[in-house]
């Protein structure tokens, strides 16, 4: 495998490269009403060099976009510092553009008046900013749509003039927050197809692009560098190279063997494969006693992943399985996770094989599933068991969800709390271990 | 600046008749006329108490004051609320007070403000009709403007994260924010609580037009002044006719005014998809289509836009160099203006404390007990609007904001909901 480090193959062959764009030690930490404090980024350094296409990828909750606004200058780091080209910077990066995940158009401008907007705000003239805008618009095969306006755009045409809009301002980094995501697959797989031919055929007048996502996919194909981050606090867990020639092919065996081994790496949160400690290298996380994330996964997910893998002979190789579904590795992730957190399938080096647990869950029937869940459920999965005791623990065998959000909210950002008590509220109500009240609020043991 | 071809908005208008044309010249000569011939009236000596005639023929006099009073009233109105909500919306230490003040301020009735209001004008401009026609005004706008103020502001409030930041990450000037996402976001809301605030404008238009102060008697010509005068003299008849006119009016508003208005705000609709049935206005299709509209549009208002637009990203770009001095200076300023607030409120709590301790038992306990009953009747009206306004039950799954806006202690799992309400 050819898997290199940024840091030690930049010293080695380039002789110090400037970075656009550094991260120095910058974390994140958000202060609760209660007064605990969250980390959501453990100090970490990031760099970004020119000629560079890099992808931070990393699973829900590991704080990327959070990342990426930092980088820009949206938000401001609680420590570190980031530096632009070789001074710390205050405020906005000077040259910036960011597409966003929903496009972010102003729904009351024409595609052309949007395109415009950045422009206009640097003080450029009518004329001067028409003909930039419209040439960026032909630039991404919007022309004969200036005088639409975006809701009459499919969603596909709404992301071009995202990038349109952040083109034309010529920025030296270019800032994607999961582009693509909003996107049918058909659609964000031909506008990956665009950029990347943009990009490789330096039409873009950018030196760097900077894209933040969950599909692991999507980062092989497109990146030259690929940062995973892990979570709870978010951290850098591998800063890996990618070698494979461009075009690139979904289906060659490097192509496989990189997805793999990004999916060994996320799927495997104890182990750490990040780069050996160099001068530059992100600092070990803080011992934390980290709270265990439950992935945000229905129970029928659950059971149709096992009831598809036993149909497989009970085995099978991670990527074979998401390409044969049609869908996103990314997408699978959730589930996988859930699944593996259940106990109900063991993931090793991107192949994924159902336990006896799995299989006996798999092939029985409604009842039984929910019995054999619910003791899967209380034996893995700690908040469960939390909620269950609490209940157990009172008279009435009743307690209002704010008190376990109040648990949660320690560890977590307040929204990310929400959909964790909402997740194990679902698979609480499936297994029959509580019933919730959605009009007090309330949950309730459920009598057996 | 821009040739015409260029501008592509100019590519779908068709070109219009001349027709179009004479007619709004025509309508905006005469538009003029009438203000010119009200302001002069405005001008006049100081008559408190007009006599007010209730012969048919005073009629649409009488009307135009009306409905000039209400338009001055609600450009205030519109004004002072964007002011407003915007500084609440932006400044969390302003906000803390502003919208507790803002909630009294809209509870308090019109009725209330009269005497202090109309006494204040008058001895603004003693010598001239000008006071007591502002006095009217006034109270007017005191019972238009708060919930326009609410809308503006909470309309701020809400517009989408992603918006904002590629609002900052594209350094949008001031101007470009207001004009480009903070006013077009907020256009909707402000639109219906435009229509909601003038209506309630002509329920309070008959008490600011007429009414008794201690021993001074206070006519201003107008229709609520006529239907008071008429219904006193039991003269059903004029009554009638004023009604009509009233009517007439609100009718003509609502088709010239606010059915275009609504027609044209319908682009601001925040939606990701077209709506299949747009309202319409074929007055606004008609102005849209005048070639002198757009030619004033083009030749004007356009090249105006653009110098403002590029006046404000000069100084935004300029602005860069010394940030430290002026962020000094402004909180400065922040700070010498809380003061001055905070002295005046001070002076003001001190006079009405005389006041109050001027008054005696007997009458603080009457003051006691009629604030009881008022109280009273509030609630009922209140029970009764309520068991009008809100269904027997809530339905399984309550309007989306109705849930954003609840607290986190009675959040629920969307996800789970459908399975809820399945058999």
């Amino acid at each position: 495998m050819r898997l290199r480090t940024i840091p030690a193959q930049r010293d080695q062959i380039m002789t110090a490269p400037e970075p656009i764009v550094e991260a120095r030690e910058v974390e994140k930490s958000y202060l609760q009403p209660e007064g605990n404090q969250i980390e959501v980024i453990a100090p970490t350094n990031l760099a970004i060099y020119p000629e560079s296409f890099v992808a931070l990828l990393g699973p829900s909750g590991s704080g990327k976009s959070t990342m990426l606004r930092i980088l820009t200058g949206l938000i401001p780091p609680s420590a570190g510092e980031v530096r632009w080209h070789d001074g710390p910077l205050s405020g906005l990066l000077p040259n910036v553009a960011i597409v966003f995940q929903n496009f972010a158009l102003f729904p009351w401008l024409t595609v052309l008046e949007n395109v415009e907007a950045p422009l206009a705000a640097m003080g450029q003239h009518a004329i001067e900013r028409r003909k930039r805008a419209i040439k960026m618009l032909d630039t991404v095969g919007l022309d004969g749509f200036e005088t639409a306006y975006p809701k009459e755009l499919s969603g596909g045409m709404k992301q071009r003039v995202g990038f349109a809009r952040a083109l034309v301002v010529e920025p030296d980094v270019l800032f994607m927050d999961e582009p693509f995501s909003a996107l049918d697959v058909l659609t964000a797989e031909n506008l990956r197809g665009e950029l990347l031919e943009l990009w490789t055929s330096k039409k873009m007048p950018t030196r760097a692009i900077f894209m933040v996502t969950h599909n692991i996919e999507e980062a092989v194909l497109l990146a030259d560098r690929i940062v995973v981050l892990g979570r709870n606090p978010g951290r850098i867990r591998a800063d890996l190279a990618v070698d494979l020639p461009r075009p690139r092919d979904r289906k060659s065996a490097r192509f496989l063997e990189l997805v793999d081994h990004i999916y060994k790496v996320l799927t495997q949160p104890d182990v750490e494969h990040a780069p050996p400690s160099g001068p530059r290298a992100p600092r070990t996380a803080p011992s934390y006693p980290a709270y265990p994330m439950l992935p945000h996964a229905r129970p029928g997910g659950i059971a149709g992943l096992l009831e598809i893998l036993i149909d497989r002979g009970g085995k099978d190789d991670l990527f074979h399985l998401a390409d044969e579904l049609v869908m996103e590795v990314g997408d699978l992730l959730p589930i996988i996770e859930a699944s593996s957190l259940l106990q109900f399938i063991h993931v090793q080096e991107g192949d994924v094989e159902v336990t006896p647990e799995g299989k006996a869950f798999a092939e029985a029937d409604i009842l039984t599933r929910k019995s054999l869940f619910k003791e899967a459920a209380l034996k893995h999965v700690t908040l469960l068991r939390q909620i269950s005791n609490a209940l157990r623990a009172k008279s009435d065998g009743t307690l209002p969800d704010d008190f376990f959000s109040d648990i949660l909210d320690e560890h977590f950002s307040q929204d990310e709390a929400e959909r964790q008590l909402q997740t194990a509220i679902n698979w609480g109500r499936y297994a029959e271990i509580f019933d919730y009240d959605a009009k007090s609020g309330r949950l309730h043991l459920t009598e057996s | 600046m821009l040739k015409p071809q260029a501008h592509p908005s100019m590519v779908e208008e068709r070109p219009g008749r001349s027709w179009t044309d004479l007619l709004i010249f025509s309508l905006g000569l005469a538009l003029f006329y009438g203000v010119l011939t009200l302001a002069r009236g405005w001008l006049g000596p100081f008559t408190p108490a007009a006599e007010i005639s209730r012969s048919v023929r005073a009629l649409p006099g009488y009307t135009a004051y009306s409905v000039l009073r209400m338009a001055v009233a609600y450009g205030l109105s519109l004004l002072f609320a964007l002011v407003y909500g915007y500084v609440a919306a932006y400044y969390p230490k302003a906000e803390r007070f502003m919208i507790p003040v803002l909630d009294i301020m809209q509870s308090i009735p019109v009725l209330s403000f009269l005497p202090g209001v109309m006494l204040a004008m008058i001895a603004v401009f003693p010598h001239s009709q000008m006071g007591v026609e502002l006095g009217a005004i006034l109270l007017i706008f005191t019972g238009q403007v708060w919930n326009m103020a609410f809308s503006f502001y909470s309309s701020l409030k809400s517009i989408p994260a992603e918006l904002h930041e590629a609002a900052r990450i594209y350094r949008f000037n001031v101007w470009q924010r207001l004009t480009r996402l903070e006013l077009p976001f907020s256009a909707l809301g402000l639109v219906w609580n435009s229509m909601v605030s003038v209506a309630t404008g002509w329920f309070f238009l008959m008490a600011c037009e007429m009414f008794v102060l201690g021993k001074r008697d206070f006519r201003l010509p107008g229709l609520g002044s006529y239907l008071q005068t008429a219904a006193s003299a039991g003269d059903t008849i004029a009554i009638l006719w004023g009604l009509g006119a009233m009517i007439g009016v609100i009718v003509l508003l609502d088709q010239l005014v606010w059915r275009p208005v609504i027609a044209w705000a319908d682009k601001f609709k925040f939606e990701q998809v077209e709506s299949s049935i747009a309202p319409r206005s074929a007055l606004l299709e008609l102005l849209q289509r005048s070639p002198a509209l757009a030619y004033l549009r083009r030749r004007a208002v356009q090249p105006l836009a653009e110098h403002l637009m590029l006046f404000f990203a000069r100084r935004a770009g300029r602005r860069h160099s010394p940030p430290g001095r002026l962020a000094e200076l402004r909180s400065w300023a922040g700070r010498a203006l809380a003061v001055a607030v905070l002295a005046g409120a001070g002076y003001a709590l001190l006079h009405v404390g005389r006041l109050v301790a001027g008054l005696t038992w007997a009458e603080l306990r009457d003051v006691l007990r009629g604030a009881g009953y008022t109280l009273l009747r509030v609630i009922a009206a209140l029970a009764i609007g309520a068991a009008w306004a809100i269904p027997p039950e809530w339905p399984s799954a309550p309007p989306r904001a109705w849930r954003a806006s609840r607290s986190r202690s009675c959040r629920s799992p969307p996800r789970s909901r459908p399975r809820r309400c399945s058999p």
